[in-house]
């Protein structure tokens, strides 16, 4: 009975570290790609793209060669990136004057929207909320379309607002605060009331400090969803110089392979960093968000 | 301070629930009332509507000579303690207490003196700094008792505070809030289902079913003349006895006969007549388990009558026992001293006395005698 316990747990882990292997092998890779040097990544990647390659004047090994340990460690990927050509951190730049906005506002309209919801009573608010889950289903295929129409009537087509606007009222995130607000409990609004709070005390000195981690969980989601956007800028940003550098890592072309994965891995930091210092708060928030059981 | 007056208050919800129905009543300044009553019976419903948390459907609520009608919680100057203590979890014991005074903007200074004169009051001085998830229930409480003095309203509001501490807790913070009644000399509306706290802590008692006020009075004329079945069921552990009964008259006296035996009705309940028109009828005879007394025990009582009934159960209380007996087919329950209590299966004599005797009329369940 416990040898056979014993093998079942023997199993399962092997199966969990194959697949967390599976997980972390393509970051493994880019992270320690990064330091080879050009040639090193050509011999060992070239073959993928010799067709694209004009000239084919470098040397290209026979085979792709799946390496993890650079020959060589070489920084010369980071120093092109970092110091040399401006236009990669320049579409950073482009990266984070559209995310970081997108945060703020949806974090705050979604922060209006679920107290909203929470607070006030009608036969119009479960209509409303109805349509917000409807809303939520339906694939962002579906509303790209409208949007660029939309933009287009604005006159905000090819500018970042073309996504910053639509960003801003995202109902998932409203769907999640509303929620995670349901879970306060009434009477700690009325006791602020019998406190002396009006409305606008009770949203900002209770409610929200209550919601800290559903607000932190929110936006670490929101920025990885628009950090990782490809397919939005291109529709609607297509001047290439306005576009995040999500675009430019799915569109990678054959000469900036080395290249790519440095920019890759200081794509990967600010979500990272983010992720690290909220991990809690992003789990706390799903799990009391109703969307996991408690 | 201020009294609070009830004018045909009136409270339906909007799905049609009638919850408080024509409550007319005076507090009076400084009294500790106590709303009691079972579940539903619309005793938060009225607490809630003093807070200014439910809407008034009709009639008229004064705080002192203000009508309070339409005035927003905020301005009511009234405080409330809640049964789940409603602290906020976000903030630390100093912060929770002086929520409402840096809300109404008063000076730093005033707010850290009259915070640390309620800690003190309360016993918190060590706990200011703590988030109320690190303080027990007990301290909890205490907490949301100071967040609700520290302002000083004119009235206290306390819904069922008690009820999710354990026995001992329980006792204690009961005569903690009494002493601040006395203390603070203000006006507390208290709210529990509790008849054992309400007739421990309230000045007056107002009993409450179905949305209807049954009677307001004392705890001891609420146990000594309860004005109908309901309020007499209620108040009292363990519960009075009631059976039905039909009266008799028999050489010039009343007689009770219910099934399993027969009460002579004293002739001081019986001198005025009241009882005559229910003679040949049905009516419900209330019996205080207390005033049943074992038949070697009954010398000193002037009017008592005996029945005979078989023990079905006995549990001891250490102050004495409860008797389950059986008595024709009336179920009755007994306190009796522990000593010479009878056991289960035996058969005993108990002595009723019958100057105590209840007597309900079987319709209205109004007390006729």
């Amino acid at each position: 009975m416990r040898q056979g316990r014993i093998i079942g747990r023997t199993v399962l882990f092997l199966l969990a570290a194959v697949f967390a292997i599976g997980f972390l092998m393509p970051t493994v890779l880019t992270v320690t790609n990064s330091f080879m040097t050009q040639s090193e990544i050509d011999a060992n990647y070239g073959m993928i793209f010799e067709s694209a390659r004009p000239g084919g004047t470098t040397y290209v090994g026979d085979s792709v060669n799946l390496k993890f340990i650079p020959d060589r460690v070489s920084f010369s990927q980071y120093e092109t990136v970092l110091f040399r050509s401006p236009e990669y951190l320049l579409k950073f730049w482009n990266s984070i004057r559209l995310v970081i906005p997108i945060v703020i506002l949806q974090v705050g309209i979604a922060s209006f929207a679920a107290y909203s919801f929470t607070r006030y009573q009608g036969k119009l608010k479960n209509v409303l909320f109805f349509f917000y889950i409807i809303l939520m289903l339906m694939p962002y295929q579906v509303t790209v379309v409208p949007n660029f129409i939309v933009a287009d009537w604005l006159g905000i087509l090819n500018t970042r607002w073309a996504i910053i606007f639509p960003g801003a009222f995202a109902p998932f995130s409203v769907f999640l605060l509303t929620k995670f607000m349901r879970r306060i409990p009434a009477s700690l609004i009325e006791a602020a009331k019998l406190d002396g709070a009006n409305e606008w005390q009770v949203f900002t000195k209770i409610c929200l400090p209550q919601c800290r981690s559903a607000l932190y969980s929110i936006a670490i989601l929101v920025f990885i969803d628009y950090w990782n956007m490809v397919e939005l800028p291109i529709i609607l940003l297509p001047d290439a110089d306005t576009q995040p550098l999500s675009v430019y890592l799915a569109t990678i072309n054959a000469g900036e392979v080395g290249i790519a994965f440095a920019v890759a891995v200081i794509y990967m930091i600010p979500p990272l960093l983010l992720f690290l210092h909220g991990e809690e708060a992003l789990v706390e928030g799903i799990m009391h968000s109703g969307s996991v059981k408690g | 301070m201020a009294g609070i007056t009830f004018n045909n208050v009136r409270k339906i919800y909007p799905n049609g629930v009638v919850a408080v129905q024509s409550f007319s009543m005076e507090i009076a300044d400084r009294e500790f009332v106590v709303l009691v009553g079972p579940s539903g019976c619309g005793k938060s419903t009225t607490l809630r509507m003093i807070a200014g948390l439910e809407d008034i459907t009709d009639g008229e609520l004064y705080l002192g000579d203000r009508l309070i009608n339409d005035v927003a919680p905020k301005n009511r100057d009234i405080s409330m303690v809640f049964q789940n203590y409603a602290l906020y979890p976000h903030l630390t014991v100093f912060d929770n207490i002086a929520f409402g005074l840096k809300l109404r903007r008063v000076p730093r200074k005033i707010i850290r003196q009259k915070v640390e004169d309620v800690a003190k009051v309360l016993d918190l001085g060590d706990l200011l700094q703590r988030k109320p998830k690190a303080l027990s229930g007990g301290q909890r409480q205490r907490v949301a008792l100071g967040r609700a003095i520290v302002r000083e309203p004119a009235a206290f509001l306390l819904d069922e505070p008690l009820s999710n501490l354990d026995a001992n807790l329980r006792t204690q913070m009961r005569s903690e809030i009494k002493k601040l009644h006395y203390q603070l000399g203000a006006t507390f509306v208290y709210v529990t289902h509790d008849q054992t706290e309400a007739m421990t802590m309230g000045d007056r008692l107002v009993v409450m079913k179905d949305g209807f006020i049954q009677q307001v009075d004392t705890p001891q004329n609420l146990y000594d003349h309860p004005c109908n079945l309901f309020v007499a069921g209620f108040i009292g552990s363990p519960k009075m006895n009631t059976l039905e009964a039909m009266l008799e008259r028999r050489d010039g006296s009343l007689i009770a006969v219910f099934d399993g035996g027969e009460l002579t009705i004293p002739a001081s309940r019986t001198y005025d007549g009241s009882l005559d028109r229910y003679i040949g009828k049905p009516v419900i005879l209330g019996i205080r388990p207390e005033d049943f007394h074992m038949e070697s025990e009954h010398a000193g009582i002037a009017n008592s009558c005996l029945i005979s009934a078989r023990v079905e159960l006995s549990e001891q209380i250490g102050s004495g026992v409860y008797l389950y007996v059986k008595c024709g087919e009336t179920q009755l329950i007994a306190t009796l001293p522990t000593h010479g209590a009878a056991r289960h299966g035996e058969s005993v004599r108990l002595t009723v006395d019958c100057e105590k005797l209840y007597i309900f009329d079987k319709d209205s369940e109004e007390i006729i005698a």
